[in-house]
């Protein structure tokens, strides 16, 4: 398969949405309804005891809708939808925290799914609209005369443009274009509400119109910063920790050749020398994500059962759907911390240990193989690059050691001394 | 792989005596053992150091995250411009915890105004820096690093403080219960672990401490080369081998000083509750901590401000009190210094979602059995404003000098690179 084919394959997957149905409880609740059926009741400790039975139900759903993306991570074919799915999750981050309806996460995650690899400012017009945000940066509350700036800030700050490249008074400005924008409480959908909407001039960048929130994303797409900080933010994820100004300014302007067509884009990235090149290839700190899904993926392991992947991924300091604020994961060597690397050590060992030490044997060798074959091959499988001269001596000499002790376990142990080495945190 | 492995020699006596020897549990990373055999004593030393950290002074930063309103707090309740400016979400008046002719606390803060009648909390007021950023993130670098509000650094202000001070340091001048290190540690040898629940950070084993026999001619001549490997410009392979080895040795310490600790404190559940207790078991057994980190989250109002400014508040309350409770009753009360700092303060003007939007100055407050109770500093005025947010009376970076200076006990010249007027609240 010729590098273009593989990209090819990667980039543009079948999709596979049947194998993977959504949760039975994913549909909107009329909220009209549950709010009456608690102003019903006259008793106001037995309100207070209905209204927790329906947020702990809400938390059940969550850890199921965790369980649910995890699930699909790990089995699907089509790896890097969902891995760009994590990528908008993170970069439009909306926490379960403060938006506590499972569906509205689930909607917005099929929404980040299903247009991630469109074009940018018709995802982020859809953002604008989608009901989990509306309530995290409380944009369902702002209305004419009153606008709320929190989500026309970050829409700069964090989602297009970066910290600096606007004024205070462009997004107060802004913030007047997105007033009017409501959740509809019986199909949890965004309804437009005209009559709470500000349709009179503004002036953002230097430009006056009576722009709406749709004009003022088209306004922001076309400033210069917005591909710039775009690609910086998407190399930061798939390629490198802090890219060099040339390769951010070469992936800007493939953004803007390629009309902000985020698959396209991808494709070209996917197909430079940058991306193989030795600044690039395991330079990166994995996130407990993908340190899990990963591990899955290349040991053949299931994923740990019930809420016990939700536990670890939360301790380790990625928990889906309620990132810690609105700016994402910060990623990087942030992810290891003191505590994060004693927790990636015991629950790698947990989960290389679950694999049966003679399918581990059978990794090692087919017939008579020598220890530094046999590290290798392990190696392989594990890290996903070949061990080098250096590494292949280090791995075998302490293969041959084990292999002393305990012929049957040593292929195991390798494996679990790899998962658990400082080494297997890198990609 | 970047091996370090210092000789053949070693590694194979290495191998003989520790992993095939006694531990054929195999529970101890091989990567690590190496390590730690490589770091020999110096590692071995800073697993057993013996606790003489009584008299040492501590710093307890407790951060209100997402931006405290100020005016809220502490609530200038005789100016009728606070009245003005918010309709629908000011504390009333008849409500507020008096303080002065003009200002008060927010009702929630009842134990704070016990604390602050016996003289441990100091109020500083009108807290900030010139030029103002309503960035969050941004905000929050400043406020770490202590830099201008144009300028751009790395280094957090603690960080700088433990370099240029505390050399040859432990991994554990600064402790963080936080998941994320905070920047305030950042520094290009962070002496700092964090953990957001120590039940967390725990290793399977702790290391069978065996160093003497390890050391022969070898491994004594590879030990410099195994500091060199911990230089200002590790990459990540290094970084994460000093984050193994710093994380194994401090775990092993912060479990057994928890474990011996018998801690009689009793503190509310709530996370900062929480938080702080596991503050005050460490200082209690001694740990030599300089700084701790805690994190109080929820304070981005801008919807619906009354009922969760209220409750974060009291949650804010109830564990500072208890804090000063248990510290009291520890005989440490008079070496700890909390001081709360938040990124910004709020705007003056409330909005029409019943909340408030980012804003500029806010006060602080600093809590110990050595402090100079009172109010510090000027409440800002309500009608010279800019863009609609109050004008700071004391910069950020005076409170710090003060800190390093009077508490800490260190020039703050070399960390702050600038001087700035020491304060009175210590």
């Amino acid at each position: 398969m010729g590098l273009e084919e593989a990209v090819r394959s990667l980039v543009d997957g079948k999709d596979e949405s049947g194998l993977f149905p959504k949760p039975s409880w994913a549909e909107p609740r009329d909220m009209l309804e549950l709010k009456r059926e608690i102003n019903a009741i006259e008793n106001e400790a037995e309100r207070r005891i209905l209204r927790r039975e329906r947020q702990q139900e809400q938390t059940r759903h969550i850890q199921g809708l965790r369980a649910w993306w995890l699930h699909r991570m790990r089995y699907s074919s089509w790896a890097f939808r969902e891995k760009m799915t994590l990528f908008w999750h993170g970069h439009f981050a909306t926490a379960f925290s403060k938006v506590k309806d499972a569906y509205l996460h689930y909607q917005q995650n099929e929404t980040l799914r299903r247009e991630g690899l469109g074009s940018f400012p018709e995802l982020c017009k859809s953002v604008s609209r989608d009901p989990a945000m509306l309530q995290w940066l409380d944009g369902s509350r702002s209305q004419k005369g009153s606008p709320n700036e929190n989500f026309a800030r970050e829409l700069m700050e964090l989602f297009m443009l970066g910290e600096g490249n606007y004024t205070e008074r462009d997004i107060q400005e802004a913030a007047r274009a997105f007033t009017g924008y409501r959740i509809a409480p019986r199909t949890q959908s965004f309804v437009f509400e005209r009559a709470k909407h500000d349709g009179g001039t503004k002036e953002i960048f230097q430009k006056k119109g009576k722009f709406s929130g749709d004009d003022v994303i088209d306004l922001i797409a076309q400033r210069r910063q917005c591909p710039d900080f775009l690609a910086a933010k998407l190399l930061g994820f798939f390629v490198m920790d802090n890219p060099p100004a040339p390769v951010v300014q070469a992936f800007s302007d493939t953004l803007r050749q390629k009309k902000y067509d985020i698959r396209e884009s991808m494709r070209v990235l996917f197909s430079s020398e940058v991306f193989y090149s030795d600044r690039a290839m395991r330079s990166q700190i994995k996130s407990p994500v993908q340190w899990l899904v990963q591990a899955g993926r290349s040991l053949d392991v299931p994923l740990p059962q019930g809420q016990a992947a939700n536990r670890m991924l939360e301790q380790l300091g990625q928990s889906l759907f309620n990132p810690p604020n609105v700016r994402g994961w910060i990623g990087g060597r942030a992810w290891i911390t003191a505590s994060a690397f004693v927790l990636r050590q015991k629950y790698g060992r947990e989960i290389a240990q679950s694999i049966p030490p003679s399918t581990c044997e059978s990794w090692a060798s087919e017939g008579e193989t020598s220890p530094e074959e046999a590290v290798q091959r392990i190696g392989l499988r594990v890290f996903g690059t070949p061990l080098d001269e250096r590494q292949t001596a280090h791995w075998a000499q302490i293969y041959r050691a084990l292999r002393e002790q305990n012929a049957r376990q040593a292929a195991q142990e390798i494996v679990v001394q790899m998962v658990v080495s400082p080494e297997y945190q890198l990609t | 792989m970047s091996d370090t492995t210092p000789s053949f020699h070693t590694r194979r006596s290495f191998l003989r005596t520790t992993i095939l020897g006694g531990a054929l549990s195999w529970t101890v990373p091989l990567f690590l053992e190496r390590t730690f055999q490589m770091l020999g004593t110096s590692a071995a030393s800073a697993a057993t150091q013996v606790m003489t950290g009584k008299d040492t002074r501590i710093l307890v930063l407790l951060q209100l995250a997402g931006g405290n309103d100020g005016l809220n707090t502490v609530v200038p309740y005789a100016d009728d411009a606070y009245f003005k400016a918010r309709p629908q979400i000011h504390v009333p008046a008849s409500k507020v915890l008096r303080l002065t002719d003009d200002i008060g606390f927010h009702p929630s803060l009842r134990s704070m105004r016990t604390l602050y009648d016996e003289g441990c909390l100091g109020l500083i007021q009108g807290v900030g820096y010139p030029n103002p950023n309503r960035s969050h993130f941004r905000s929050m670098e400043i406020w770490a690093t202590g830099s201008d509000s144009d300028r751009v650094i790395q280094e957090g202000w603690i960080g700088r403080y433990f370099d240029s001070c505390c050399e040859g340091a432990q991994p554990t001048e600064g402790i963080s219960l936080t998941r994320e290190l905070p920047q305030i540690f950042a520094s290009p040898t962070p002496k700092v672990v964090s953990f957001a629940n120590p039940e967390e950070f725990r290793t399977d084993e702790s290391l069978a401490w065996d160093g003497d026999e390890r050391m022969d001619g070898n491994s004594i001549g590879a030990l410099s080369g195994g500091m060199t490997m911990i230089s200002s410009e590790e990459n990540h392979a290094e970084f994460l081998r000093r984050t193994a080895l710093d994380a194994q040795v401090s775990a092993d310490q912060i479990q057994r000083i928890l474990k011996n600790t018998k801690h009689k404190g009793e503190y509310p559940g709530t996370r900062l509750g929480q938080s702080l207790r596991t503050v005050a078991r460490l200082i209690a057994g001694g740990m030599t901590t300089r700084v701790y980190y805690v994190s109080h989250g929820g304070f981005d109002t801008h919807a619906n401000q009354t009922g969760t400014h209220e409750r974060l508040l009291k949650e804010l309350d109830e564990a500072m009190a208890a804090f000063a409770r248990d510290l009291r009753a520890q005989g440490n009360f008079e070496r700890v210094l909390l001081m709360t700092f938040s990124e910004f303060g709020r705007r003056v003007k409330e909005n029409a979602s019943g909340g408030t939007d980012h804003g500029a100055a806010a006060p602080l407050f600093v809590l110990g059995g050595d402090v100079k109770a009172g109010i510090h500093g000027k409440h800002p005025s309500l009608v010279n404003l800019r863009n609609g947010d109050l004008v700071h009376e004391t910069d950020f970076r005076s409170v710090y000098a003060t800190v390093l200076e009077r508490w800490l006990g260190v020039k703050s010249e070399p960390v702050l690179h600038r001087k700035f007027p020491v304060l009175g609240f210590v």
